[in-house]
């Protein structure tokens, strides 16, 4: 089955401003994030990068339920030097939670014949259960590495996990 | 000082935003996930406890009536299964649920659609994902999406959050939620954090002149 890595919301803001979520635990992945994207690396599986770049007014914002973030064009919406994309890999920038909404990430994974995606980043409460459920949607088997993701709270991750049986939930230890 | 100043902004900045009520010109929808006979009279893919016919239903169904008293259309949003659907075989308590056509996915006795309502079938989790309720909600020039029925944390909360994804301002009616386990229930509610919470009661109140 051929498959990609989807590195989620890995930007300046979100790991060093713990904008708009606390970044503290999913700071500790960082290190199991970089050797995932190694694995990736040596594998030959394809590298995205799903990142938030969004506009200063995003109606995202507009409810007040989290202040704004990764604005386009500052250096908030940067993703952070340890996962830096390298030229070969392909970026998407999201402006929603999912990284399927709005994007191009559909078209560029079926124009690549993939058939599972393996998710890392931040936060498992929110991009990354958004990303995997739409990934399921569209038939993508999302397997989402325990050891590389993680949320502002213990509560918010374990249950979060806890709650998608439509996904394989595995680990960096058991894929290497 | 500075500090203190922040947390009043940020108490401020939240204060207000949660707060917001329709506004004159907002047009709202009643959206009613997964009431199916499938599901919650055989227990269908998951477990149903008979509380939730008991408790919440009744609940639904006046969410509902209300609703319609005060012109605000009803939208019935439900799962409607191919019969080889590839769901069945993907998760662990993925059986067999709600064939189109088979009788079974109908909406049950208590909450039936009445002419007027709208009915939309999915075959995923999100009620936006391959189904024409986007352009549904804008046809009927919707804003405001008010959410009743089941599972708060499965297909209620994909598809709050495609609705908050695509622009509505969404609205949780808590008491008319339900998934089958409380964890489950409030893992679900918690998750909403892009979403307004209100009750049946606070639904009542926000629209007068619908009788209780």
């Amino acid at each position: 089955m051929r498959q990609a890595l989807l590195v989620i919301d890995l930007n300046k803001d979100h790991i060093y401003r713990n904008k708009p979520f606390n970044a503290d635990r999913l700071r500790t992945k960082m290190p199991n994030i970089v050797k995932a994207i190694e694995y990736a690396r040596h594998h030959e599986m394809p590298v995205v990068h799903v990142t938030c770049t969004h506009t200063d007014k995003d109606a995202i914002f507009s409810t007040g339920w989290c202040r704004p973030h990764a604005i386009e064009g500052t250096q908030g919406a940067d993703i952070v030097d340890e996962v830096k994309p390298k030229s070969e890999d392909y970026v998407v920038h999201k402006r929603r939670l999912s990284g399927f909404y709005g994007t191009d990430l559909d078209l560029y994974l079926r124009e690549l014949g993939i058939e599972s995606v393996m998710l890392v980043g931040g936060q498992t409460h929110m991009s990354i259960r958004y990303t995997a459920v739409d990934a399921y949607q569209l038939r993508y088997r999302p397997v989402i590495l325990r050891d590389c993701v993680d949320s502002c709270s213990q509560e918010f991750n374990d249950r979060t996990l806890n709650e998608l049986f439509f996904c394989r939930i595995s680990s960096l230890g058991e894929i290497t | 000082m500075e500090a203190v100043a922040a947390v009043v902004r940020r108490i401020v900045y939240y204060g207000e935003t949660l707060c917001v009520k329709p506004s004159a010109k907002s047009r709202s929808a009643i959206v009613v996930i997964n009431m199916l006979k499938d599901m919650i009279e055989r227990g269908k893919p998951f477990p149903m406890p008979p509380e939730f016919k008991q408790t919440v239903v009744p609940k639904i169904a006046l969410l509902i009536q209300n609703a319609r008293k005060a012109g605000i259309p009803v939208i019935y949003v439900c799962d409607a299964h191919r019969a080889d659907d590839p769901e069945f075989s993907d998760f662990p308590a993925g059986a067999e649920h709600c064939v189109k056509g088979s009788g079974r996915e109908q909406v049950i006795d208590e909450v039936k659609p009445l002419s007027g309502d709208y009915i939309v079938e999915k075959r995923r989790f999100s009620g936006f994902f391959g189904t024409d309720l986007d352009i549904l909600l804008s046809e009927l020039g919707v804003d405001t999406l008010f959410f009743a029925g089941r599972p708060t944390n499965v297909c209620v909360l994909y598809t709050v959050a495609d609705a908050f994804q695509r622009g509505y301002s969404v609205v949780a009616v808590e008491d008319c939620l339900y998934s089958r386990t409380k964890e489950y229930h409030q893992s679900g509610l918690d998750a909403m954090i892009f979403a307004r919470k209100t009750t049946l009661d606070g639904f009542l109140r926000e629209y007068r002149g619908a009788e209780k």
